[in-house]
């Protein structure tokens, strides 16, 4: 199955070609230019590369979120659209559990910097299936109450994702054996979301919805107002 | 036949239409967020992005199926780059970039002041040159076109937009948001009595300038709640709009008599004021001039238009690359762009 994997939900795009167990091509960068210009020009050197056309492809994946939500929409919507015109089943991964896969073995806590002194995280163990095992639920949290949540394991955790420097830090003096990943292994990567999707549920491209974590600030201000007003 | 797909996502209406030749509309379909944006007063722009994404594919499948029409009966996509919020914007964008590239089909990027006033187009064929009242939520602007998609700004509003004064009166008044259909209901039970200013700047200028009837308004009503007099908002309703289209008219007579256009038009989601619809054609008759104005549900925001704006770029074959991004303040193409003739 020739599978398209794209992941735009943090500062990194990711792009990648796979069929079945073999990663025809992946292309990630990690640069300032916006995802909006950078995205289909990734894919359309993908396809050249490969030779591959629209209508060769089988199945499509993308990071649902959390993350930016301008970036999240960029990749959904794109994914949604190549769906609808080429009438293909379409996959939603997690950021975190994409994160996750990039490890073959072991304990993982990917944070993602979520802004209002929160990061997105959870935590999963790999290597014991083909899909990373959740054992913290998907949250918006704090970082202090992260590492109480963690504090329980004195296995070593590895931490990846644009949010590990601000958790590194506060995780050396509360946990066991913290550990940073390595460079390769730190950000998303389509490869990985590519290798993910060929184990999950796919969906229509029209039932893909985003994965926000969190409400819209003007929601949090409306809800917190009726609140007060009772 | 050559059909176009057009897709705006600018604000807080997801639309799309599929329009023939560039004049007739195949389909024209427009989801309204207006109630989902209601209780919080106005647009929010991150609710409008969400609400974009969940709406926009069902959508283009619903257009499709309404006009009998599959993939290969498309021959181009078009899309609004800007102006509008950046991430509303972005969905329309990245979906018709992925429609584009997954069909090898033309894409055609939009100017959404461009698609206000192309909405006249599909009435027809117009004679240039033409000046163009355009009046909306975020636009007060006059402009002068020489032909086909060359357009010079020769006024614009220096503060609030027209709309923008008519959705603020209405919250002063106590009204439901948008405020401008119910301030002209409303006028229509009270007289135009109350005596608000009419800015025409200074002489000469095209420009336009609404804070101070803004204010004046504002001062009027403190002042009777103050004095703990009743508000006659049918009145003020009556007054301000009257003050509005005073204004407006003034302004677009000089533009007439500065140009000597053959064609007059209007456009935007105010161009459905009944009132200054009636005063706009008050002002053609005097000078002459045939009146353009688009069907009520061609002035809010819709795809039709963005269609037929697009049907130039394409005749042009002004294809937009896969780069293409969302322009949240993208000015009118002002002066030459030349269209093949
Ligand atoms: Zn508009």
């Amino acid at each position: 199955m020739l599978v398209l994997a794209i992941d735009t939900t943090t500062s990194v795009c990711s792009v990648a070609l796979a069929r079945d167990d073999r990663l025809l091509a992946e292309i990630t960068t990690n640069l300032a230019r916006t995802h909006s210009q950078r995205l289909l020009p990734l894919v359309e050197n993908l396809m050249a590369e490969t030779g591959l056309k629209p209508e060769d492809l089988e199945l499509l994946a993308v990071t649902r979120g959390p993350g930016s939500f301008t970036g999240l929409r960029i990749g959904i919507a794109t994914i949604k659209g190549m769906g609808l015109a080429l009438d293909l089943p379409v996959v939603g991964v997690s950021t975190l559990q994409v994160l996750a896969h990039n490890f073959s073995a072991g304990l993982i806590c990917p944070v993602l910097n979520a802004r209002l002194n929160q990061v997105y995280t959870a935590l999963y163990r790999t290597g014991r299936s083909p899909v990373p095992e959740n054992l913290l639920p998907e949250q918006a949290i704090s970082i202090q109450g992260l590492l109480e949540k963690l504090k329980g394991y004195d296995e070593p955790i590895w931490f990846c994702g644009d949010g590990v420097d601000l958790v590194l830090p506060a995780a050396t003096d509360k946990l066991a054996a913290p550990r940073r990943a390595p460079l390769h292994l730190l950000g998303n990567r389509a490869g990985a979301l590519a290798d993910l999707a060929q184990h999950c549920q796919s969906c229509s491209a029209d039932a893909l919805t985003p994965f926000y974590l969190r409400d819209s600030q003007a929601e949090i201000q409306l809800r917190q107002r009726l609140e007060g007003a009772k | 036949m050559t059909r176009i797909m057009a897709i705006e996502t600018s604000c807080d209406e997801t639309a799309v239409a599929i329009i023939a030749n560039g004049q007739e509309i195949t389909t024209n379909q427009v989801a309204s967020q207006i109630e989902i944006h209601a209780r919080f007063g106005g647009v929010v722009p991150e609710i409008a992005s969400r609400q974009h994404l969940l709406t926009l594919n069902p959508l283009i499948r619903k257009a499709l199926a309404e006009a009998g029409l599959g993939w290969p009966d498309i021959d181009a996509l078009a899309v609004t780059q800007g102006p509008g919020l950046v991430g509303a914007l972005l969905v329309g964008v990245s979906t018709a970039k992925a429609l584009a590239w997954a069909l090898n089909k033309p894409l055609l990027a939009v100017n959404h002041m461009a698609g206000h006033i192309y909405a006249n187009m599909l009435g027809g064929a117009v004679e240039f040159p033409l000046v163009c009242l355009v009046v909306s939520g975020g636009h007060t602007e006059l402009i002068y076109m020489e032909r086909d998609m060359a357009f010079k700004t020769l006024g614009q509003t220096r503060d609030d937009a027209a709309g923008e004064a008519f959705d603020k009166i209405a919250r002063v008044l106590g009204l439901p948001y948008p405020g401008g259909p119910v301030i002209d209901r409303l006028a229509y039970q009270g007289s135009g009595t109350l005596d608000f200013p009419r800015t025409m700047l200074e002489a000469g200028s095209l420009d336009f300038s609404f804070s101070g009837l803004k204010t004046a308004v504002m001062n009027y009503v403190h002042n009777c709640q103050q004095r703990e007099l009743a508000v006659n908002t049918a009145d003020i309703a009556a007054s301000f709009q009257a003050a509005v289209t005073d204004v407006l008219v003034e302004k677009t007579a000089m533009a007439i008599g500065l140009t000597r256009p053959a064609t007059l038009m209007m456009a935007g989601g105010v161009a459905a004021n009944s009132h200054l619809r009636r005063a706009m054609k008050e002002l053609a008759d005097r000078q002459s001039l045939p009146l353009r104005v688009p069907p009520l549900e061609l002035c809010t925001d819709n795809a039709a238009m963005i269609g037929a704006a697009a049907w130039p770029l394409f005749i042009a074959g002004r294809d937009s690359p896969m780069s293409l991004n969302a322009l949240p303040n993208l000015p009118l193409p002002e002066g030459v762009e030349n269209c093949r003739d």
